[in-house]
């Protein structure tokens, strides 16, 4: 079983100031991704995207579910959620290994989890939930982060090969966010990729960050790195090719600067095609 | 608690309060936590406006960012879909100080408010007046209807109907504040939101409905709000606008 359905080539994140370009021109992007939550409940902006998926092969990617938190995942998210599955049957649906909210309050980012065996029995059984409310597999992205749990007992790629062990769930692997860990934390990189299981990464991100105060951080707002693409190439070389997503989410630029960014990442893929 | 799951709690209070040290045993770094707390507060800045447009346009860039600013210190998020943050920001103007010189920016805000829920509604069948055939006329009267999500009406002392749709794209601003208040009717066509100035006797028509009183009471309360409410042509248009989902007897 493939834990995505996604062809395995280049696409991008479909965000709104290209909607109507690309509803109109139809341009080539091998397939396109949009946040779940931005097309919740009905209306416009749902039809749209039924319109999109009859197109190109879609996949779903949530930023607000946080079924990292440590408290039940939120019931009204999850079957809005679920509606929305249901009304696209998109190829892929992907979800965040990060944490959200409390008891107490929601805070709209992707925070870090503990590492640690006591949160990882309770995340499996969030993804479970996931996976069994939409009755389909899910993938989970890695996370870039700016701080960490102090008793972390592990690194994140052999706390994400526990949950596909545990639950069946697959594998997002943003290279980008793994890229910014090591600068900004110091994580082991190669540690990290060599405990994900390569059989369960159905999907990859690619994006550029930008320079903070003594941080790089993960802004979606550039293109993609010449770090990150080497590493993004020492990935394909290993695993082979994967879905492999363009993301841009501040100052977006034209929809060909996007495409050209793809091509790029296209002909990482190519090479590995004639090499396999 | 775990001590995770207090980590967690606590990295999230750190975050929305930006006053309070962190305890060194949560090990978070200072510019870490700095750049959690300015994606919080910019993410909540930048929903406002986008959900706001107008009020934005009424204030200007600079005071909207500083009402954005307080709302965001004052009211945490309650769900995982910023889609759905920020919708007691009208209320909050109606309170502010700094804003009290522009009464009617209050209800402007709530008008848009509505706007925004409504183009985000969930889709549902609206009823059709012919599910009504089976129902004794002498019933009629304790008649409740629920409104589809994307239906919403509302009542102002202020012009704010004139006002939104003057500030809409390609529009020109023409408005007498002393011309008195407008009622609104948000509802939604093929995905388009249309907001609508409606007359006395059609929006209290609309309002009572809303409310949950019986179709008899609300009758009433249109004819006492204009004597020559067409009753008829105003029961016709629930049904032909759609803006009702189902009836309850």
């Amino acid at each position: 079983m493939t834990p995505s359905s996604l062809p395995a080539i280049a696409g991008i994140g479909l965000r709104a100031p290209h909607y109507r370009q690309v509803m109109d021109t139809l341009p080539p992007l091998g397939w396109v991704e949009v946040h779940s939550e931005n097309f919740f409940d009905g209306g416009m902006p749902l039809a749209m995207l039924q319109q999109v998926a009859s197109h190109y092969p879609l996949s779903l990617h949530g930023v607000g579910l946080g079924l990292g938190s440590l408290v039940r995942p939120d019931g009204e998210h999850l079957a809005a959620l679920k509606r929305l599955v249901d009304a696209i049957q998109p190829p892929a649906v992907s979800e965040h290994l990060s944490f959200n909210h409390s008891a107490q309050r929601y805070v709209n980012d992707l925070l870090p989890i503990p590492y640690t065996m006591a949160s990882l029995a309770v995340i499996a059984s969030h993804v479970d939930e996931t996976q069994q409310a939409l009755g389909r597999r899910i993938l989970l992205e890695n996370l870039s982060s700016y701080v960490e749990f102090p008793g972390n007992e592990m690194n994140e790629g052999e706390f994400l090969a526990e949950l596909v062990a545990r639950t069946g769930c697959g594998l997002l692997l943003d290279v980008n966010n793994l890229y910014v860990n090591g600068i900004n934390l110091g994580t082991d990189v190669q540690a990290v990729l060599s405990a994900l299981p390569a059989a369960a990464i159905g999907e990859i991100h690619l994006a550029g960050y930008s320079e903070g105060e003594g941080m790089l951080v993960d802004t979606h707002s550039q293109p993609v790195h010449p770090g990150v693409w080497q590493l993004y190439a020492q990935v394909i070389a290993s695993i082979g090719p994967r879905p492999t997503l363009i993301e841009w989410d501040l100052d977006i630029p034209p929809l060909d600067t996007l495409q050209a960014e793809a091509a790029k990442a296209e002909a990482i893929l190519q090479g590995a095609r004639h090499d396999a | 608690m775990t001590p995770e799951a207090r980590w967690q709690a606590e990295l999230l209070e750190l975050i929305a309060h930006t006053g309070q040290q962190p305890d060194a045993a949560l090990g978070l770094t200072p510019a870490g936590l700095a750049v959690y707390r300015n994606n919080y507060r910019v993410g909540l800045i930048e929903t406002l406006k986008m959900i706001y447009p107008v009020t934005g346009q009424i204030v200007g860039e600079e005071f909207m960012t500083g009402l954005a600013r307080e709302y965001s210190k004052q009211h945490a998020s309650y769900s995982g879909n910023l889609h759905r943050y920020g919708g007691s920001f009208g209320d909050f103007l109606q309170d502010f100080p700094p804003a009290k010189t522009l009464p009617y920016l209050a209800d402007v805000a709530r008008l848009e408010w509505a706007v925004h829920r409504s183009y985000y509604a969930i889709d549902q069948a609206p009823l059709a007046a012919s599910a009504l055939t089976e129902i004794q006329p002498e019933q009629f009267g304790q008649l409740r209807f629920a409104f589809c999500d994307s239906s919403r009406a509302l009542s102002s002392p202020w012009p704010v109907v004139s006002i939104w749709q003057g500030h809409q794209p390609g529009q020109t601003l023409n408005v007498k504040l002393e011309a008195g208040g407008e009622q609104a009717l948000v509802s939604r066509h093929a995905g388009k939101v249309r907001v609508q100035a409606e007359t006395a006797g059609m929006a209290a028509l609309l309002l009572a409905l809303q409310d949950g009183q019986p179709l008899g009471e609300a009758a009433e309360q249109a004819l006492s709000a204009q004597d020559d409410f067409d009753l008829q042509a105003g029961l016709a248009r629930l049904f032909a606008d759609g803006l009702l989902s189902h009836y309850q007897l």
